[in-house]
Order: C-alpha cells, then structure tokens, then sequence
C-alpha cells in the first residue's frame, strides 16, 4: 500500500552526548545536527556514512534507546514522546523494530530458535497457532522450518541468525525495521542473500526498511532512498539513482570514488586523493545552512563555506 | 627470478578432541620479489591459518603436518629459535587482522618502536628517535605524535602506525591480514595506496588477505582464491576478475553488489 504520507519522520532532530571522563573536562559530543528525513511506506532507505557519523544513534533515537536533544519523531504523524499511554508504546514497539549489526550477541544463547520466535508470537499474534505461526515465519526467512526451531543461536551460521532476526520481526507484525549494518559483519558470499531476503521483506510485506550502512553499494543494491551522513549532518539527500549514480556533494563523491571497483588498478600515485579528502572533510564538516534542492526530491547541503570541489 | 617465498605442499591440522581437522590442504604457491598476492577466501576457508604458519607463528592446536615453506631458499620450518627470532619482522613482518588493536595500549607509540629496534640491534635512544619519526612521516603522522599513548589515536592513525612498525626493518615481504576491515571506505582507501607508495619506493613485496575481492582486484598482481582449505584458482589479477576459470571464484564475483554505472572520471579524479 504505497502511499505518500511518511510512516517516519524526523524533523530538525538533534543529539548531544555529554562526555564527563573522570579526568579532564567535560565537554559535549554533537551526535546528530538538526537532521530532518521522510521514510515511506514499503521503502527503504539507506542512511550512509563513515563509522563515527551518527548514524547508529539515529537508529537508536528511532526505537527509542536514546531521547533527542531537540526535533520530534513523527510515526504516522504521532510524534512518540508524546505516547506515554502503555497501548500507544506497545503499539509502536511493536511496529518499529531492530535489527542489529552483530549476529552472535543479538540472539540468547541459551535459548532454541523456538523460544525466540514463540515469544514474540505470544506477546504479539496471541490469537494464531504458535506452531503454524512459527512455520510460516521460519519458510518465510528461507530457513528450514522442520530443523531451524530445535536449534541453539551457535548451531547456526552468522547468516542464518540473522535471518532468525527478521524473522523476529516477523513474529511481532513489525511494520517497519531499523536495520544498523545487518551485513558488515557476515561473510561478503552470504552478504548478497540477506539483502535479497531484506528486498523480499519489502517488496512482499509491504515493510518499510531503515537501513544504515556504511556501504554505498548494498545501499543502492536495496534502497530507493538514500542520505548521505557526516559529522551529524545529512550532506545529500534524494532518490538512490541520483544520490549514489550521479552525486552532487562533495563527500558522496568522495565516498563513491572511494569504494572498491575491480576494474579500476591503484597505483603508488594517488593523483592528490589523500588531499582531496582532507580538503572535502574539513569543508563537509562546517555546519549545514541550507538545503538546497537541485532536482525533484535531490537535496544538497550548502554548508557556510563551499564545499562543493 | 627466483621466488622470494615458495610454499609447497603445506598442510596443516588443528587438534581436536576427535578427528583432527585439517584446515589448510596441500597449498603451493609462490610469491616473486615486488609483487603483491592476493589471497581471498570466506571466513574459515583457511586463509588466516596461512598467514601465520608463514611467520610462524601458529600455535598448538595448530599443526603443520608436511610441506615446506621456503624463503630465499632457506626452510622457515627448521629455524632454530635464535634464527627465527632475528628474521622475524626484519625479513618478513605483519601487520594483522585489527591492527589498530594490535598495539600495546600501555605503551607509548616511541616504546613500542623502542621495544623493535633494540630486538634486532643495538640503538641509542636518539638514534630510535630520528628513524621513528622518519617512519612516522612516511606513513603521514606528525612525528611529534610517538609520545602518544594508542588510545589518544584514531583508527586510522593507529593502523598506519601498526604499518610503519611493519616496514621500520625493511623487510623484503610483508603479510597483512585484513589490514583494513575495519575502516570505512575513505580511510582504506588513503592507507592502500600508502602502501602501494611504499612498496614503490622501498621494494617489498606483499601477501595480501581480505575477503573483499573487490579490494584486492585493485592491487594485487596475482590472486589465489580459497575454499574449504585448498586454492582453488590462481591467476593474475585481469585473468581473475574477467575470466574466472572456476564456478566458485564466479560465485564470489556473484555475491558482492557492486556499484553500477559509475560516471566517467569518477575513478581517481573526486
């Protein structure tokens, strides 16, 4: 049920840590920098940005690990600080849910599939068959419904865990997912599958995916959106086939020239690559004063001094 | 041209309670003088467990059980302790599979550098402190910076650090072991053509180790890929990301999504 109203929306959303160490001073950590962005029904997109960029604390913020500083959380409209009626919190808990990046401590290792999965059924689907449930779930994932419930989280592989974990979104009717980099830590021959399951989700169920990556190829392999991070602010934004086919900002530029392409040899010359990144750094880093929207839906940071070189 | 490293036949098991489990099979390869090798692989395909057998540096359970690794001639397998230790890091070094991490939190940058060079010679601490920062310059840290302790670093710099304690002792091959996994794609890249800068300028050669095949397309002249502890395929670079002559080698290609339509000029040019 494609629609335009957003089923997410952040509005001028802020973070600040508080850093007090025991020695020294304290100071402040701006995680997140007034950052505003849409998520539509049945769609996903991809949040993209170097390790330190904010973007795991944006998926944090979402399902509610962490309040924002300043900016509102819109789900449906409804911004969720304002749900403080039990009905409400459980209603978008169970709409909104995570999948994170470690596939070895996200499961209880001392549980079968079975209890994980069964659990979620009773709290959430009380009114279906446990097992039918379970079954359909589990073929759903593509794992083997007869043998995958008996099993430990050890017995399974890096892949097949996480599918275990959308299979415990699944299990709850999640309506939308936040995924924090599901395949950096699996092997690059199983990466491709798990994404393929994640499209499948989408396209199937009518699930609308968050998902954060630092990798600008699976995200155009998956999402139809995507935003661009650095330092807590979004740089670029908009449709994926223009944001990673043809960027406008600096730093995506950056990112895309970065990323490995087989058919492109290094050499000991870097033709002034190490330069250039230190210049796009230091100018992506300057505060965002506007966005400014070069085609339909494709935003581009403008940032107090130029940065676009 | 001789090789500088032949390996033949190398097997090696890993103790366990039952059956041993044999994770390398019979690998030969060679590595020649200034050439870069790629070995990719999943993870547990073996690839790691070659790495250190190199060095030796495997450890019981681990078990090399027959073959031979020869450097310039020589039989790494029947070094006496004393020998091992004098060709270790001047001969052959490493940097390893986290390397940020690979550094003594402890210690300063100056120390752990300190620490190398007096293992293989006598220096004088002004002696060590001009080749530190000669070696920190190259690598693109600010000399002034050996005084710091690990943690004052970013992952970035601390990599580079682990690479220009690799390279100190000039040594003629270096092993890297997913030396940038755990970077994001700007750093990597910045710290892999450092490497291909050097190696210019110096003359090593290096064994390369990653999963990311992609990667490894981009430096190295030849590649062997891995599987269930035998090479499978090996072949130069070209040969290997456009003819692969083995379905599994076109299965890896397969599973990595790859950016499409890259725009003209966008290679090096940003």
């Amino acid at each position: 049920m494609p629609s335009d109203t957003p089923i997410l929306s952040l509005e001028n959303l802020s973070k600040t840590f508080a850093v007090r160490p025991v020695f020294g001073r304290a100071s402040a950590v701006n995680a997140l920098r007034n950052v505003s962005l849409d998520l539509l029904p049945g769609r996903a997109l991809a949040l993209v940005g170097e390790s330190g960029s904010g973007k795991s604390t944006f998926g944090k913020m979402i399902v509610g690990v962490h309040a924002p500083t300043s900016g509102r959380i819109l789900f449906e409209g409804n911004d969720i600080s304002g749900m403080t009626a039990k009905a409400d919190q459980k209603r978008y808990r169970q709409a909104v849910q995570m999948v994170f990046q470690d596939p070895f401590s996200s499961l209880n290792p001392a549980h079968t599939i079975r209890h994980h999965l069964l659990r979620a059924l009773a709290l959430h689907q009380p009114e279906a068959d446990p097992d039918t449930a379970l079954q359909a779930i589990l073929k759903d994932v593509e794992l083997d419904p007869a043998s995958t419930p008996g099993k430990f989280p050890h017995e399974l592989s890096g892949g097949q865990r996480q599918r275990v974990n959308f299979a415990r979104a699944l299990a709850v009717k999640a309506r939308m997912i936040v995924a924090d980099e599901p395949t950096s830590m699996l092997d690059v021959s199983i990466r491709k599958s798990v994404l393929g399951l994640m499209q499948r989700l989408k396209s199937e169920h009518g699930l609308s995916i968050l998902y954060i990556t630092h990798d600008i190829a699976t995200a155009e392999y998956l999402a139809e959106d995507t935003a661009v991070m650095f330092r807590g602010q979004v740089v670029e934004k908009g449709p994926t086939s223009q944001v990673v086919g043809n960027p406008q900002h600096g730093y995506t530029k950056l990112l895309r020239a970065a990323g490995p392409n087989p058919e492109v040899r290094l050499t000991g010359s870097d033709a002034g690559f190490a330069a250039q990144a230190k210049l796009v750094r230091e100018a992506s880093t300057q505060v965002v004063s506007a966005l400014c929207e070069i085609n339909p839906g494709h935003f581009i940071a403008e940032h107090t001094e130029m940065a676009h070189v | 041209m001789s090789p500088l490293l032949s390996v033949k036949d190398l097997r090696i098991d890993y103790l366990t309670a039952g059956e041993p489990f044999t994770a390398v099979r019979d690998i030969s390869f060679e590595i020649q003088p200034n050439e870069i090798l790629g070995l990719a692989g999943e993870s547990g395909c073996g690839k790691s467990t070659v790495a250190y057998a190199l060095m030796r540096l495997h450890k019981p359970p681990a078990l090399v059980r027959n073959g031979h690794i020869l450097f310039e001639g020589r039989d790494v397998l029947s070094f006496g302790d004393k020998e091992l230790r004098a060709w270790r890091w001047s001969e052959v070094s490493m940097v390893f599979q986290s390397a940020m991490n690979s550094l003594s939190p402890v210690m300063t940058i100056f120390r752990q550098f300190y620490d190398m060079l007096r293992a293989h010679g006598t220096v004088s601490k002004a002696q060590a402190q001009e080749r530190i920062a000669q070696m920190l310059e190259m690598v693109g840290i600010p000399s002034d910076r050996m005084h710091a302790h690990p943690h004052q670093l970013s992952g970035g710099m601390r990599q580079r650090v682990a690479l220009a304690l690799a390279l100190t002792l000039k040594p003629k091959l270096i092993i890297m072991d997913e030396p940038t996994t755990a970077l994001d794609v700007v750093v990597q890249r910045e710290i892999l053509q450092e490497v291909l800068r050097l190696k210019d300028e110096l003359g090593f050669s290096v064994l390369f180790i990653t999963h990311d095949i992609a990667l490894m397309a981009q430096i190295s002249d030849r590649i062997g890929i891995m599987r269930e502890g035998k090479i499978v395929e090996i072949g130069t670079t070209s040969q290997i990301v456009t003819a692969p002559k083995r379905d599994y080698t076109r299965s890896l290609w397969d599973a990595m999504p790859l950016l499409a339509q890259r725009p003209e000029g966008m290679a090096h040019a940003v």
